[in-house]
C-alpha cells in the first residue's frame, strides 16, 4: 500500500553488482538492488535461493565475491559488521541467556558506551515499544516465544540503526501468533521509522507486510515490486508460481504481433487473448499466467468449454479443477457467486471459462 | 484390571524392604570398606602418637597438627597452594584458548582434535613425565638447538619451570574437557549477535562467551586444582625434589620418616583444602545459576 514512495527518497541500502561464490557455485548472482529509507522491504524466496547469503553480505557476516554494499550512500563493503549502522534480528533470536531482558536490550548501548542514564532511558523506551516494559528483570528462558521475539526486536532497534534485517523471525511461532506479529512488526516499523529488510520464504508474510518485495530464485532476483504488482503482474513464470496459485500454460507468441493485447494459439484449446509482459520479446516461447480467481465460469455464454473434474469447498471460496482440451485448469469462485449463479454445481458439469485479456499475462518461460 | 492395579500397589507400597536392602549390600560394603573406613583410620591416626619403630600407639593429641605449623612443613603447604593456583590459572587460560579453537572448527574436525587431546591423557603418567625429562634435559632437542648457537650445558631439569610445564601438560586435558563441553553448547548466533551489536573480538569473549562458559571453567578449576595439590611424581622428577608438594610431604612422612600420625595429619589437611575449594566452587556455581534463573 505504500508503494508510492516518492522517487526523491534516499536509499538506505544500495547493492551494486554483488555476488557470492561458494566453491565454484554461484549462491548469489551479480545483482543490483536499492532499498529505500523507511521502507519495509522483503526478500522472498524458497530455501536455498540465496536470500540468506544476500542478507549476510549486507550485515557483513559474509564477504562478497564481487560488488559493493552501500549503507546510506557510504561504501561499507570492507567495513566489519560491528561498525555497520545496522542490526539483525536472528531467526533463533540469539538472546543472551545470561543477561536479563533489560540487559539484553541495553547491550549495544553499553558496548558503545552510551551514558548510563541515557542508555537506561532508551532501553525502557524500546521495551515500551514492544510492550514488555514490565518484564525487564526476566531471563530469556522465562519468556514465551512471542515475547523473546519482541525482546530481540527491541534489542535490534534500541540504538536507532539505519537498517534492521530480520531473518525469518516468525518461523518459530505458531500460526495465530504469526498473524498477530505480522501486524505488530509493521506497526513497530512505522513507529520507529527504520528501514526493515525482511527475509522470508513465506509469501503471505511478504505480501501482508512489505512496501516492496524482491523475489529470489536460484541466486537471481526475479522481480522487485510492490505486493500488488508482484501478485498481479508477475514478470517471470517463477514469480507467478511461487506467489499464490496460478495456471501456467506454455504458449508460442506468433511473429509480428503488435500492441499489448495479443491472441496466441494454445494447443488443444484454441486462440486465447492475453497481454504481453514487459520482458517478452516476440517470437519466443512463453508462459501464459492466469490466476484461478481471475477466471469467470458460467453455465453458458462465450468462452472455452471445460468439464468440472474436482470441486473443493474451502469456506470463503470453492476451488475447481476443470478439464479443458486435455489440460487441467484451476479456477476459484467465491461461495457467494457459486450460490447465486451456479446452484447445484457438480463434478462432470460442463462450464464456460472466460477472462479479461489483461488478466492473462504472457511472460518468458 | 484389578490384578494389575494390585500389582502396581504392591510395587509401590508393599515392596519387600529386606530384599532391596540386600541388593544395596555390595555398594554399601565397598563404600564403607574402601572409602569411609580407611578415611576414618587416617583421621584417627592423625591424632595418635607415633612409637619409635614406625608403628602407632594409642593416645589423643593435637601435636601432629601443631607440628605441621612448623615452617619446614607449612612452607610446603603454602608452596603447594601457590603452585596449585598457578597451575590452575595457566591450565584455564590455555584450556580456554584451546577449547575455543576446537569449538570454532567444523564438527567433523572437532572429534579429531579432541582425540589429539585425549591420547596423551591415556598414556601413563610416569611415561609422560619421563618424556619431558628427555625434551627439556641436557640431551634433548632444546639443548641441541641451543648447542648449535654455542650455548652449552643447557638443561631445564631440574627446575621450577620444568615442574610448571609438566603440571600444565598433565592437567590440560582435564581443563579442556569441561570448558569445551560448556562452550560447545553456546548457540553460534550469539557470537554473531554480539558482533552485530558492536562487540570486537575481546568484547565477544568478555561479554558473551566467557560468562556462558563460566560453569565449565569452574568445573575445570576444581578438576585441576585439587589433583595438583596431591601430585608427587612431577616435583621429584622434573623439579629435583627441592620444593616438595603436599603429596611429596605425605609420601616422605609415611615412608622415609615412618611417622604415620604426621603423614595422616598432612593428609587430613590436604583433604580439608580440597573440601574448602570444592565448597568455594559449589558456591560459585550456585551463584551463577541463581543469576541465570533470577
Amino acid at each position: 500500500m505504500n508503494t508510492q514512495t516518492t522517487s526523491t527518497a534516499a536509499s538506505a541500502v544500495e547493492i551494486q553488482g554483488l555476488s557470492k561464490e561458494f566453491a565454484g557455485h554461484l549462491a548469489v548472482h551479480p545483482l543490483d538492488l536499492e532499498i529505500r529509507e523507511n521502507e519495509f522491504f522483503s526478500i522472498l524466496g524458497p530455501s536455498g535461493c540465496g536470500k540468506t547469503t544476500l542478507m549476510r553480505m549486507i550485515t557483513g557476516f559474509e564477504t562478497p565475491s564481487a560488488g559493493r554494499v552501500l549503507l546510506g550512500g557510504e561504501d561499507v563493503t570492507g567495513v566489519p559488521t560491528r561498525n555497520r549502522d545496522l542490526n539483525m534480528l536472528f531467526q533463533s533470536y540469539a538472546l543472551f541467556p545470561h543477561l536479563t531482558v533489560f540487559e539484553n536490550v541495553a547491550f549495544e548501548l553499553r558496548v558503545r558506551r552510551v551514558a548510563k542514564s541515557e542508555a537506561n532511558r532508551r532501553t525502557r523506551e524500546a521495551l515500551e515499544l514492544v510492550k514488555l516494559g514490565h518484564l525487564g528483570d526476566r531471563k530469556p528462558d522465562q519468556l514465551s516465544g512471542g515475547q523473546r521475539q519482541r525482546v530481540a526486536l527491541a534489542r535490534a532497534v534500541v540504538s536507532g540503526p539505519k537498517v534492521v534485517l530480520l531473518d525469518e523471525p516468525l518461523g518459530a511461532l505458531d500460526q495465530q501468533l504469526r498473524k498477530e506479529m505480522q501486524y505488530e512488526l509493521k506497526r513497530m516499523q512505522r513507529e520507529v521509522g527504520i528501514t526493515f529488510i525482511y527475509v522470508t520464504h513465506d509469501q503471505e508474510e511478504a505480501l501482508t507486510m512489505s512496501d516492496r518485495i524482491a523475489v529470489m530464485s536460484e541466486g537471481v532476483v526475479q522481480q522487485v515490486a510492490g505486493p500488488e504488482d508482484i501478485y498481479n503482474k508477475p514478470e517471470t513464470r517463477f514469480v507467478a508460481g511461487f506467489i499464490g496459485s496460478c495456471n501456467l500454460l506454455d504458449v508460442t507468441v506468433p511473429e509480428g504481433v503488435e500492441g499489448d493485447v495479443v491472441t496466441v494459439p494454445l494447443d488443444g484449446i484454441g486462440a486465447v487473448r492475453g497481454v504481453l509482459g514487459e520482458t517478452v520479446t516476440h517470437e519466443r516461447t512463453g508462459t501464459l499466467l492466469l490466476r484461478p480467481e481471475r477466471i469467470e465460469v458460467h453455465r453458458d455464454g462465450d468462452g472455452i468449454e471445460g468439464t468440472v473434474e474436482t470441486l473443493t469447498f474451502l469456506g470463503e471460496e470453492w476451488h475447481l479443477h476443470l478439464s479443458v482440451g486435455g489440460r487441467l485448469i484451476k479456477a476459484s469462485l467465491s461461495s457467494l457467486v457459486k450460490e447465486r449463479d451456479l446452484p447445484g454445481l457438480a463434478t462432470g458439469d460442463t462450464l464456460r471459462l472466460s477472462w479479461r485479456p489483461q488478466d492473462a499475462r504472457i511472460v518468458v518461460r | 484390571m484389578t490384578s494389575t492395579t494390585r500389582a502396581i500397589q504392591l510395587g509401590r507400597k508393599e515392596r519387600p524392604k529386606r530384599g532391596s536392602l540386600l541388593l544395596l549390600v555390595p555398594g554399601i560394603a565397598s563404600v564403607v570398606l574402601l572409602g569411609i573406613l580407611p578415611l576414618f583410620i587416617v583421621a584417627r591416626n592423625s591424632f595418635a602418637v607415633a612409637d619409635n619403630y614406625g608403628g602407632i600407639t594409642d593416645g589423643l593429641t593435637f601435636d601432629n597438627y601443631a607440628k605441621l605449623l612448623d615452617p619446614v612443613y607449612s612452607k610446603t603447604l603454602f608452596y603447594s597452594l601457590g603452585l596449585g593456583v598457578l597451575n590452575t590459572v595457566v591450565c584455564l587460560v590455555v584450556g580456554y584458548i584451546t577449547s575455543y579453537y576446537i569449538v570454532s572448527r567444523p564438527p567433523n574436525r572437532q572429534g579429531f582434535l579432541l582425540l589429539l587431546v585425549i591420547i596423551p591423557f591415556w598414556t601413563d603418567f610416569l611415561v609422560r613425565t619421563f618424556a619431558w625429562i628427555t625434551i627439556l634435559g641436557s640431551g634433548g632437542p632444546i639443548a641441541g638447538v641451543l648447542g648449535v648457537f654455542g650455548v652449552a650445558g643447557f638443561s631445564l631439569i631440574p627446575s621450577n619451570v620444568a615442574v610448571v610445564l609438566g603440571l600444565l601438560y598433565s592437567f590440560l586435558p582435564t581443563a579442556i574437557f569441561p570448558i569445551y563441553a560448556s562452550m560447545r553448547s553456546i548457540d553460534p548466533s550469539l557470537k554473531e549477535a554480539a558482533t552485530d551489536l558492536g562487540c570486537g573480538w575481546w568484547g565477544v569473549h568478555r561479554r558473551v562467551i566467557l560468562p556462558l562458559t563460566g560453569p565449565g571453567i569452574l568445573g575445570a578449576a576444581l578438576l585441576t586444582f585439587i589433583p595438583t595439590m596431591g601430585v608427587f611424581v612431577i616435583p621429584v622428577l622434573l623439579g629435583g625434589g627441592k620444593d616438595p608438594l603436599v603429596g611429596n610431604l605425605i609420601v616422605t612422612l609415611y615412608t622415609e620418616f615412618r611417622n604415620q600420625p604426621m603423614g595422616a595429619a598432612a593428609s587430613m589437611v590436604l583433604l580439608l583444602l580440597m573440601l574448602i575449594s570444592m565448597v568455594l566452587v559449589g558456591l560459585g556455581l550456585k551463584r551463577s545459576s541463581a543469576k541465570k534463573g533470577a
